[in-house]
């Protein structure tokens, strides 16, 4: 199990977290949705040693997390110019079996390895850099907004990929499409401010996404 | 090691695709400039002491670390800490290698091995220092007038960086190789300011856009070297000729970053396509009187922005 413990973090005199608590089970897919801004892609990137942990403590089944622990796909993943799709690939994977992985769900996602990823379109990149991710056997999978500019059927294929390889991990997904998110999770963690965060299971889906219509109609009813 | 070398074969991948795309020709020309500017330069550094030079090859390559932006990507392909410092080690090694045979045909040994040290002491704190983002205040310049934004917004990115490098420009009262070193320094900066497209609601055109947009940012840059530049005249009036020159390649490369930004300008593209073009013509002026060849492409570029620019919104 993934557990953030009193978590702290703050930029400058902004707090963004104030003791933050949230578990993360194994072989489960959580949702993590917010405002922008709120500190969703901040807690993925305390979470892989990118912003140093400023309190708090975070450990995976008792053990003191480590990067090599975790695959992470942020929202705008790197790529070395003039660098083909297979050749990223190959750098990713850890060992044969990834790789074989990797492939078999770019050909999934219809990805042309052969090209240059200069040449890719957003949703390519983001294709791209998911499967690499993907692939990759470690514990914690976190993925930052992994439907952005995606298809519609690349979409499909990516939650069938993560809802069919999440067993024995931990997978940490955010977007803000809610519906890519109560498709395929077990439970949602709604960040509301640096020290509020509600927890949805599964039967509440509707019942939340239905508050959030009524929420959004209220707003805007003075209008 | 598999990795290791296969991200090894990628970067050497990258350079032949990289000159594949540029041009053979123009790289025996880079190829040459940086032969006859990096021996010249060699040589200058040999003449200081052992220690001195390591020191700044160690300043150097940490310079040119730091401003990595593959390495939360290295990190997060490498398991371990201690196989992503080998990999940073070798290519770092790689980078200086052709100095190190040099030095060690020439039997300076110790200036050989003290840049293998100094690779290796870069790589060995290079995963723990990376450009941070751990601040919500933004740095501000409010002295820098918006309608030169890039270089405002680029200025706010390096922060104290900038700072320090406009601190050391007026060391050029020491020796006008700091004054040189300086101006060249902007000048292959300043295609990588100039890089990044606006949005397409962020320009605001009127008749000779391009134009008004040069002569701004000439104005702006002007004030910004101005007192270096008068130190170096000062300090080196003999050498009245060489700064003149200098500032003559600055302008060239404003004019020349510009015009490309704005030739190849798409609001499809986040940035301009072609800045290995423009690397190998600032390369061009670094030969005597080179500047004239690169300012005569900068004009042809710049009727070609003008005519872009007019294409998309007159």
């Amino acid at each position: 199990m993934l557990d953030i413990k009193n978590l702290q973090f703050a930029f400058g005199q902004k707090v963004i977290y104030d003791h933050l608590n949230l578990t993360f089970p194994i072989s489960s897919i959580t949702g993590l949705i917010g405002k922008n801004g709120v500190g969703k892609t901040t807690l993925f990137r305390i979470l892989t040693n990118i912003y140093r942990n400023q309190g708090g403590e975070i450990t995976f089944n008792g053990e003191k997390i480590t990067p090599n622990m975790i695959s992470f796909l942020p929202t705008d993943p790197f790529f070395y110019p003039y660098m083909k799709g297979s050749e990223y690939l190959d750098i990713a994977a850890c060992n044969p079996t990834e790789l074989i992985q990797s492939r078999v769900f770019a050909s999934q996602l219809d990805l042309p390895l052969d090209d240059l990823i200069d040449n890719y379109s957003t949703g390519m990149k983001k294709k791209i850099a998911f499967v690499a991710i993907f692939a990759q056997s470690r514990p914690i999978v976190i993925l930052d907004e992994p439907y952005n500019g995606v298809d519609l059927e690349s979409n499909e294929a990516i939650k069938y990929i993560i809802h069919h390889f999440a067993k024995d991990r931990v997978v940490v997904l955010s977007s803000h499409i809610l519906s890519t998110i109560t498709d395929i999770s077990d439970r949602i963690y709604h960040i509301q401010d640096s020290k509020t965060v509600t927890r949805h299971s599964k039967d509440q889906f509707d019942a939340f996404a239905n508050d959030m219509k009524i929420h959004t109609k209220d707003k805007f009813s003075e209008f | 090691m598999q990795k290791i070398s296969a991200l090894l074969k990628l970067r050497f991948r990258q350079i032949y695709r990289m000159v594949d795309r540029v041009g053979w020709l123009l790289f025996i020309i880079f190829l040459f400039v940086v032969l006859g500017v990096g021996l010249q330069f060699l040589q200058t550094l040999l003449k200081l002491p052992a220690y001195t030079s390591i020191l700044f090859s160690f300043v150097v390559l940490a310079f040119i670390d730091f401003s990595r932006e593959d390495k939360v990507f290295l990190s997060s392909v490498f398991q371990s800490y201690s196989s992503l410092v080998r990999y940073i080690w070798i290519e770092n090694l790689t980078l200086v290698l052709p100095v190190i045979i040099y030095q060690c045909m020439i039997k300076n040994f110790i200036f050989g091995s003290g840049i293998a040290l100094a690779t290796l002491l870069v790589s060995l704190f290079s995963p723990m220092f990376r450009k941070s983002e751990l601040t919500h205040a933004k740095r501000s310049i409010p002295w820098l007038p918006m309608h030169t934004f890039e270089l405002r917004f680029f200025g706010e990115k390096l922060g104290f960086i900038a700072l320090g490098y406009f601190v050391f420009g007026i060391f050029s009262f020491w020796h006008i190789g700091v004054y040189a070193i300086w101006i060249l320094l902007f000048c292959f900066t300043l295609p990588e300011v100039f890089k990044w497209n606006e949005s397409r609601e962020m320009v605001h055109w009127l008749p000779n856009f391009v134009m008004n947009k040069v002569i701004n940012n000439l104005f702006v840059i002007g004030k910004l070297v101005l007192m270096p530049t008068l130190v170096a005249f000062i300090f080196h009036p003999d050498m009245w000729y060489f700064t003149a020159y200098l500032i003559f390649c600055l302008f060239t490369t404003i004019l020349l970053s510009i015009s490309f930004k704005y030739a190849t300008f798409t609001t499809v593209f986040e940035a301009s396509i072609a800045s290995n073009v423009v690397f190998l013509m600032l390369m061009l002026m670094l030969l005597p009187g080179g500047a004239l060849i690169t300012l005569i492409y900068a004009i042809f570029q710049y009727f070609k922005a003008e005519k872009n620019m007019n294409l998309l919104y007159a």
